[in-house]
């Protein structure tokens, strides 16, 4: 599954992470991590960048380091 | 997808989106009530309605925290405080234009009614309390947030 579609140049597994971690559903992320379902979806869709705090909470839920969830694009630079 | 359980047009939206559309409702209400009323009651009598604004009140009843579920968390946050900071922006805004105008309207020497000076503590409200819940509701649609910038 490729990851989730992002304006920014932080794209993220969450989506991918929630099938591979038996097909949760965003409310038992939300629940776990303490967020409510919509930030969840606002995340998935790139609509919102996490604080580095949720992004940790969010790696630990599915046990994998944060830079397997999060990846950070290098903006190219003009010349 | 069978993961993605349906939701309630209540559970799809975060409490705060929902108190948001509560508060809008009850402005609405408020001026619909005014506006029904002037032509009757004239415009001095038919501020009157403007007292269902204190139906906002009920809002921490009806959108309290749940046992177990999560009311309000670092997006929602983020959120609230922007719109906070965009009502009361306006507000400011249209304070000055209204005072930097009066003489305009009212004349140098004129003077402004006092039942307009009352009214406009309400309509300050109803500004405030609106732009906020309609930027709440603007950043939910949109998104575009981020924790930190």
């Amino acid at each position: 599954m490729p990851p989730s579609k992002q304006p920014g140049p932080l794209t993220n597994q969450i989506r991918r992470m929630r099938f591979e971690h038996g097909e949760m559903t965003q409310q038992d992320l939300a629940d776990r991590i303490g967020v409510t379902r919509q930030t969840i979806i606002a995340l998935e869709s790139g609509k919102y960048t996490p604080s580095l705090l949720l992004a940790f909470k969010l790696a630990r839920a599915f046990g994998v380091g944060i830079e397997v969830l999060f990846q950070y694009a290098e903006e190219s630079k003009p010349e | 997808m069978s993961t993605v359980p349906k939701h309630s047009w209540s559970s799809a939206m975060a409490p705060a989106q929902r108190q948001a559309w509560f508060n809008l409702v009850i402005i609405s209400l408020a001026l619909g009530t005014v506006l029904v009323l002037t032509p009757a009651l004239g415009f001095r009598r038919a501020q009157g309605g403007l007292g269902l604004v204190g139906l906002l009140g009920l809002a921490p009843v009806l959108f309290r925290k749940r046992a177990g579920k999560v009311f309000m968390d670092e997006r929602d946050v983020l959120i609230q405080s922007r719109a906070w900071a965009v009502a009361y922006a306006l507000f400011w805004v249209v304070f000055i234009a209204v005072c930097v105008s009066a003489p305009f309207t009212f004349g140098a020497g004129g003077a402004v009614p006092v039942e307009w000076i009352q009214s406009s503590v309400w309509y300050g409200f109803i500004l405030v309390w609106g732009t906020s819940s309609v930027a709440t509701l603007a950043q939910y649609w949109w998104g575009a947030s981020h924790a930190a910038e």
